[in-house]
């Protein structure tokens, strides 16, 4: 016979106000079996707690219902308080009062009602309750960081130097992300490669990193502690074992004018190329598109010319498996195009670039040596327009969202144009500024007080190309800028040689199809979701899956790399037990019943249900039924509602404690009972 | 050469031949097919182990019954390698067990008839109107080198006023006029001793502890017991109409199933049976996946 416990909490007045809880303390002592019932201040605090750790000891109490609050709040401490009693702590259930009742009601009366028939009906689940224990499951403590940005580089040395093993997956050639490309960064003005470098050879020497470049992550299996991670290296037709990186290939390559990646279009790669001079690893690839070879099926000079003979036309991709126990993602973002813009010409006006583009002009390694001119014809601008919020904040083009970084890298571009063509003139088109952060408005106001940039606050409605005499006789051509300053409330029209656009922000291309694979959730914009935007900011929703930097939303350097170092602390957490402890709560086949449709194999999103055979006693197999692997399962019940002969059952949730919940309830009720008046049944 | 004439001694020949071939070679068992009945036109669906047999095998118009269903029972399932005279709608049943596992294709010789409408009572079913597999697919053999013409097809569904009747309720009166056509169940499960695809071990309206669907016949129970089983069939039922053919309370199965058919028809872009590598497309999801209903 069942002996159960209530304690009904009145959560100070949270609960008391719209519940009478004495009244429900009450009425749970009429219900057979029901052994004692109180209430009290405050349940979860410690003489709270003792009261109902002394009820377990003194009453033998078979299972406990705690009427209060959501069980996500509570429910660990008072299972805790049941074991350290002496009870399975899955005995113990919680009633939510406060959330489902209390906080949502304001008729006392009705709310008292409705708390007696939540806690009722947990108290018929409880006595339908049995003893459980967690289930154990090892950890392999080798971690996955998807994408070589700063985040992925930062994320994988900080867990690799406490002493973890980490496979690194990237998909370009090289590791680095945008960072690598960037001029100078703000708000310090350092050289963006002089402080990456290091960290992107760190990397590549560290012997617990093992590098992954030009690959990708083609499936992900498991869970938490235990996935089954497929990479596909894609074909590079170099051996990097033997490639000496010495570049000759490249020099020879008859391929000159294919638009480099790296540089954003400003130049020009070969198409056996290494991205950039610092790459990581420092080995070419053959760009199989462009390739005389692969497309004409003659050439083969880089074959000639490789002393080594590393050179491989015939290399086929290439599967490998890792088993890791956690995942990071860091695959950064990319900026939309330029063609998003028919108002600025749609990508058509060569002199109009975007900031990355600009980064390039400004870098000391990048195709004019730092030297600030224009594609058109290679002239230096002597007015140049940035335009920050080109898509970000605009619901018009999708974005609603800000960009973050824009305000920031505009403010430096108009100070590195100050500081390379001190005649020249800057203007800045904004909507607010937006430069929270250490160092950060002091950094806008020195570009616009000591670098003399021009800041306009309002849009810029368009953009159009006129050639105008120069007064010298002679013809040159012109973009003009025509847009609004809202704070002097007039129109106003700026003669450039040259536009910048501040394009926006958003994650990288194949985000949302990562996202599935690796079984996390992401927003309308494809930024992968954290589980808690203020107290679970780097962790995914899935267990084991972490985020770091622009995967996620918009960041800087800085950010990005706080991130990965959190990242990089929750995989260390993580990774300090050998066991990972979890709920008991997993389905289970009963394999008479179950006729083997698989159906249940198809909808697991966990993968989790393999066939097995039942054979007979001559060994032959007779039959095929679905097996549930409970380390897998995450007990989500899809097996349990697909299967039509209800073969599938979750621990913990059975058929038999949900009915007993449901059947608690005053039958009279049931709206389909009053409907067709048909008494004689499941009275 | 396409045809609406069938010459059915010609074909009940070819099956007899064929049968015997298959049961002396021993490809096969058994033979599912039909034969003479009480009712001597009737053919009622029959057995046949021996070669020596095969003259019982009858075929004509009547030969309505989907015989896939006695492929997955306790008596006929341990007797396979099978050979089963099919038409065009039983071989939609033949994949879909086969889809979901219940048979092996190779265990199972289908042999298909060219079908152009059974009689039942004498009339036309509804099912035989704008069939489009009047010539078998996924079949073992077709018998015979007749082609039924197909071509013929009517604007409208029989059932096409009904579901308009439907579709104009509100969900009240559509509510009520499933209640009262399930009122009259009585609950002899005639409908899913005849599916095909009503193949599990248990049933869940045999389920006890607990009992989810009341088994006295009774507004609640019977609502519960045919919703459940129509919504186990979506996507799977191959509207063979053999349900409602069986059902004697005359409850409009055929509508419901036509309905929900057609709801997954225009959802998923799916038709039951049709392919061996199909899967039922309440088990799959794909990001195209129609989500309006989500509001
Ligand atoms: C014009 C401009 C100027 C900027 N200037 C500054 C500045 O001065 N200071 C500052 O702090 N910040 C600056 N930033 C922001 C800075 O670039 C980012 O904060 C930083 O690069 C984010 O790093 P990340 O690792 O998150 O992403 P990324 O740098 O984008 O790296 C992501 C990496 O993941 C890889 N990847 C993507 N998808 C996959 C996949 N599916 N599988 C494997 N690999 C994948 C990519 O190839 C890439 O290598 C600037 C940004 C822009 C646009
Ligand atoms: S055949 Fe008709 S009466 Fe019999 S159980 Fe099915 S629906 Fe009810
Ligand atoms: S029509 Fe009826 S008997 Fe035929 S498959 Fe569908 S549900 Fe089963």
């Amino acid at each position: 016979m069942a002996r159960i416990g209530v304690f009904v909490c009145w959560c100070g007045e949270n609960i008391a106000r719209t519940v009478d809880v004495i009244r429900v303390a009450e009425a749970m002592k009429s219900i057979p079996g029901v052994i004692v019932s109180l209430d009290y201040k405050y349940m979860c605090s410690d003489p709270g707690q003792k009261i109902i750790k002394d009820a377990i000891v003194n009453e033998r109490l078979s299972g406990v219902v705690v009427a209060l609050c959501s069980p996500l709040m509570h429910e660990k401490t008072f299972r805790t308080a049941a074991k350290e009693a002496g009870l399975n702590p899955f005995l113990l259930e919680v009633a939510n009062i406060r959330e489902h009742c209390s906080w949502v009601h304001e008729d006392k009366e009705e709310g008292t009602k409705k708390a007696i028939e939540i806690t009722r009906s947990v108290v018929e689940r409880v006595k339908q309750n049995y003893e459980l224990q967690n289930i154990t499951v090892p950890i392999t403590n080798r971690a996955l960081v998807i994408g070589g940005g700063i985040a992925g580089i930062q994320a994988a040395l900080d867990i690799a130097n406490g002493g973890h093993q980490v496979i690194m997956v990237e998909r370009t050639p090289s590791i680095g992300g945008h960072m690598a490309g960037l001029s100078e960064t703000f708000p310090t003005l350092d050289c963006s490669q002089c402080i990456l470098t290091p960290r992107m050879v760190e990397v590549a020497r560290h012997p617990n990193i093992k590098l992954y470049t030009y690959s990708e992550v083609e499936s992900v299996h498991g869970f938490v502690g235990n996935f089954k991670i497929k990479i596909r290296k894609k074909a590079r037709s170099v051996d990097i074992n033997i490639c000496t990186g010495c570049g000759i290939c490249q020099e020879k390559c008859p391929q000159k004018k294919i638009p480099s990646e790296f540089e954003c279009g400003t130049g020009f790669r070969k198409a056996i190329y290494i991205p950039f001079p610092q790459a990581v690893p420092n080995k070419p690839v053959i760009d199989r598109e462009h390739c005389t070879y692969f497309t004409k099926g003659k050439c083969k000079l880089c074959e000639k010319v490789c002393g080594p003979k590393a050179i491989r036309y015939d290399q086929v991709d290439e599967y490998v498996e890792e088993d890791v126990g956690a995942i990071v993602v860091a695959t950064g973002y990319e900026v939309i195009n330029s063609d998003k813009f028919p108002e600025y010409g749609a990508g058509r006006f060569k002199d109009i670039i975007n900031g990355l583009q600009f980064e390039r002009l400004a870098s000391a390694s990048g195709p004019t040596e730092g030297k600030i001119v224009r594609p058109s014809d290679g002239k230096e601008p002597e007015t140049i327009v940035f335009i920050a919020c080109a898509g970000s904040r605009d619901p018009a083009k999708g974005i609603p969202y800000c960009s973050k970084i824009c305000c920031m890298y505009t403010a430096k571009h108009a100070m590195l144009y100050h500081h390379k063509i001190h005649h020249g003139k800057a203007y800045v088109f904004y909507m607010d500024i937006r430069s929270a952060g250490k160092g950060y408005d002091e950094f806008v106001r020195r570009a616009i007080e000591q670098d003399g940039a021009i800041y306009v606050r309002g849009r810029v409605s368009r953009i159009y190309e006129k050639t105008i005499n120069d007064g010298n006789g002679n013809e040159v051509k012109k973009l003009i800028v025509k847009g609004v300053d809202t704070l002097m409330n007039e129109t106003m029209e700026i003669e450039a040689d040259m536009v910048v656009l501040a394009t926006a922000v958003k994650p990288s291309p194949g985000a949302a199809q990562l996202a599935q694979k690796v079984g996390t959730p992401y927003n309308e914009y494809e930024f992968f979701s954290e589980a808690h935007p203020k107290l679970r900011p780097v962790e995914s929703n899935t267990a084991g899956v972490f985020l770091a930097g622009c995967t996620q939303s918009p960041k800087d350097i800085p950010e990005s790399v706080a991130d990965a170092s959190a990242a990089a602390s929750k995989v260390q957490i993580l990774f300090s037990k050998k066991e990972l402890e979890r709920d008991p709560y997993v389905s289970i086949v009963n394999a008479d019943k179950c006729f083997g449709c698989f159906s249940c194999e198809a909808v697991c999103p966990y993968r989790a249900i393999s066939r097995e055979e039942i054979k007979n006693r001559k060994g032959e197999v007779v039959r095929m039924v679905a097996q549930i692997n409970k380390g897998l399962c995450q007990g989500c019940g899809g097996c349990i509602s697909i299967c039509r002969a209800k073969a599938c059952d979750l621990i913990g949730y059975t058929d038999e404690q949900i009915w007993a919940q449901i059947h608690s309830y005053p039958a009279d009720e049931a709206e389909i009972e009053t409907e067709t008046g048909d008494e004689e049944e499941d009275k | 050469m396409t045809t609406t004439n069938i010459n059915y001694s010609d074909l009940q020949q070819e099956i007899r031949d064929l049968s015997k071939d298959l049961l002396e070679s021993k490809k096969v068992n058994i033979v599912i097919g039909y034969g003479a009945g009480p009712l001597n036109e009737k053919p009622i669906p029959t057995f046949i182990t021996n070669a020596a047999d095969v003259d019982r095998l009858l075929y004509n118009e009547h030969c309505y019954h989907n015989l896939s269903v006695y492929l997955t029972k306790a008596e006929i399932r341990p007797k396979a390698p099978w050979a089963i005279v099919v038409k065009g709608c039983d071989a939609r049943s033949i994949v879909g067990l086969v889809v979901e596992n219940q048979i092996k294709r190779e265990d199972v010789f289908t042999i298909g008839m060219p079908c152009n409408g059974v009689k039942i009572e004498g009339n036309l079913p509804s099912k035989c109107v704008n069939c489009t597999v009047k010539n078998p697919a996924n079949v073992s053999k077709v018998v015979s080198s007749i082609k039924i013409d197909s071509s013929a097809i009517i604007e409208q569904h029989p059932l096409h006023q009904d579901m308009e009747m439907l579709n104009k309720m509100s969900a009240e009166e559509r509510f009520q006029f499933w209640k009262n056509e399930f009122d009259r169940c009585i609950r002899c499960y005639a409908c899913r001793q005849i599916c095909p695809h009503c193949f599990c071990n248990t049933c869940i309206a045999e389920k006890s502890t607990p009992q989810w669907i009341s088994t006295t016949p009774g507004s609640r129970g019977n609502f519960a017991w045919n919703a459940i089983r129509a919504f186990h069939l979506v996507g799977r039922c191959v509207e063979c109409m053999e349900c409602s053919r069986s059902c004697p309370m005359g409850i409009r199965l055929d509508l419901l199933n036509h309905y929900l058919a057609e709801e997954v028809k225009n959802s998923y872009n799916f038709i039951s049976g049709m392919d061996f590598e199909q899967k039922p497309p309440l088990t799959t999801y794909n990001l195209k996946d129609n989500q309006d209903f989500i509001k």
